[in-house]
């Protein structure tokens, strides 16, 4: 048996197997199958990508002896030193702007916002999003707390919104113009939340881990607005062609801000 | 045969064998030579350039020439009115010095309060809340107890990363322009703070127990009164004010929906 010609045949082999594992592993990693574009519509695909701050450490450890056993275990113990997941950001809120006023005929491309529920730890969720029907939108709010609260909102044009809600209860809260609302308590100083009233049609609210797919968009000039919890906001104008699928991927990271410490 | 062939094969495969530590070694060498050309460039080229703060809706203001030790000086004094009930939150009253055309005009040339110092021990930020001046610093301390790093980033009206930083070390920011910053960490979900950066030191922060104010010692000459709210409940309110020497303007601030 000639020795090279078998090492050559195991070395295709072993090559090969790694293609194919590579081919699988990419499949994993890849975008879902959305759907093409029908017709002259187009589409946009805003795929989020979390990255934590550049040179960030890890948590140091420390040795922690056990009546029979010795492990290590992180300093950072508690709620406090909770560290941000940026593989998985929740309640990032995608807004698509633009587009004229054929977008309002749009089907509902995103997931309703789920109702809002305040327990003794705060709010479920750091931002909800509701789309706009008439001008406003109304939000369910379950109050799990033994005590009424009063919520009040502005936005940045100054429109403003009230509600109280008492203990245990569910109640609604109706924001009369789209917009982006600061959310605070009266009982409790600590409660913030976001609330999102979009009123282009087009806007979805997920985890970082999704993609934001809109389609069935008329081609044009659309400006695309990402808002990640405690992250600066994302925003890029974007011409979507007649049968054409838009690609952006969103930064959802700090690494932009400018550096003026180190 | 086949043992001429097996010492064949193994004749072909030793040379291989050889030549492995001296590709180890031309390895090392690259890697070497890339670190030693890395330094001597980044020597060559100096200190990395800092940028400024990126300030997005942060007021410019000018400090112009004269001095607030230097001017004739009145006092301001007035009442919270609100259209319903008061937040239980602190109310920031400030004014900004009109010029040519009732425009922000030149802010006047003042010493700036001491620096804040800001805690960080226990992974959160204290004093969490603060106002300060233009021009006046802010240092935020990593006083933890273990070995933790942290990160602070402005938000808001002045966008600003200030690094991460060790147990054990600090860092100072000075800033330059007026506005509202959220205070954060990048690596810790629950590091939050607020700021709100006054443009001149003519200001009033009434606690949630306070509906008066008076600010004295202010340089005479026309001013436009602003509200700020930690938690916003009402529209802010405007209003043009004038400071006369020796003399006490009398302003009701109306807080209304």
């Amino acid at each position: 048996m000639n020795l090279q010609a078998a090492g050559g045949r195991r070395r295709t082999a072993v090559y090969g197997a790694a293609l194919v594992l590579l081919l699988v592993l990419g499949g994993c990693g890849s975008t879902p199958n959305y759907p093409q574009p029908a017709g002259d519509n187009g589409q946009i695909l805003v795929q989020l990508n979390g990255a934590p701050r550049e040179g960030a450490p890890k948590a140091k450890t420390r040795e922690v002896r056990g009546e029979y056993t010795t492990g290590r275990q992180s300093v950072e113990q508690g709620k406090a030193f909770e560290r941000v997941d940026y593989n998985a950001i929740e309640d990032v809120v995608v807004i698509v702007d633009g587009g004229g006023p054929i977008l309002r005929d749009v089907p509902n491309l995103a997931p309703a916002a789920g109702e809002i529920t305040l327990d003794d730890s705060g709010f479920n969720r750091a931002q909800y999003l509701a789309r706009s029907r008439n001008g406003g939108a109304s939000f369910t709010m379950h109050n799990q707390r033994k005590q009424a609260v009063h919520l009040y909102g502005f936005s940045e044009t100054d429109d403003s919104f009230e509600a109280e809600v008492s203990a245990g209860a569910l109640g609604t809260i109706n924001v009369a113009k789209a917009g982006r609302y600061d959310v605070y308590c009266e009982e409790d100083d600590s409660l913030h939340c976001v609330l999102f009233v979009s009123d282009t049609g087009l806007d979805w609210i997920g985890s970082s881990d999704d993609d934001a797919f809109f389609d069935m968009l008329p081609p044009g000039e659309y400006e695309v607005h990402v808002y990640a919890p405690r992250l600066p906001v994302w925003s890029r104008k974007v011409k979507v062609p007649a049968g054409k699928r838009e690609t952006l991927t969103a930064e959802l990271t700090v690494n932009n801000l400018p550096k003026v410490g180190e | 045969m086949a043992c001429l062939t097996a010492q064949a094969g193994a004749g072909l495969i030793k040379p291989t064998m050889n030549r492995l530590p001296l590709k180890l070694f031309l390895l090392a060498l690259l890697l070497g030579c890339t670190a030693v050309v890395t330094a001597v460039v980044k020597a060559q080229l100096g200190p990395r350039h800092l940028p400024n703060a990126r300030y997005l809706k942060a007021a410019a203001f000018q400090d112009g020439e004269w001095k607030w030790a230097d001017a004739q000086k009145g006092n301001l004094k007035g009442t919270l009115t609100f259209s319903a009930k008061r937040p239980q939150q602190p109310v920031v009253v400030y004014l900004v010095r009109l010029g040519d055309g009732d425009k922000p005009g030149e802010q006047g040339v003042f010493s700036a309060p001491a620096t804040l110092d800001v805690s960080q021990k226990g992974g959160k930020f204290e004093p969490s809340f603060g106002v300060l001046v233009r021009k006046q610093k802010v240092k935020f301390l990593n006083d933890e107890e273990n070995e933790i790093s942290h990160n602070v980033y402005f938000l808001g009206d002045i966008e600003a990363d200030l690094g991460i930083f060790d147990q054990g070390q600090s860092r100072e920011h000075e800033f330059a322009d007026a506005g509202e910053v959220s205070v954060h960490c990048s690596i810790h979900k629950r590091m939050d703070g607020r700021f709100f950066i006054a443009p001149n030191p003519a200001f009033a922060v009434l606690e949630a127990d306070s509906d008066s104010f008076e600010i004295k010692d202010v340089p005479v000459g026309k001013y436009r009164l602003h509200t700020w709210q930690k938690q916003k409940r009402f529209k802010d309110f405007e209003a043009t004010v004038e400071v006369t020497a020796g003399g006490t303007t009398s302003v009701t601030v109306e807080m209304k929906r």
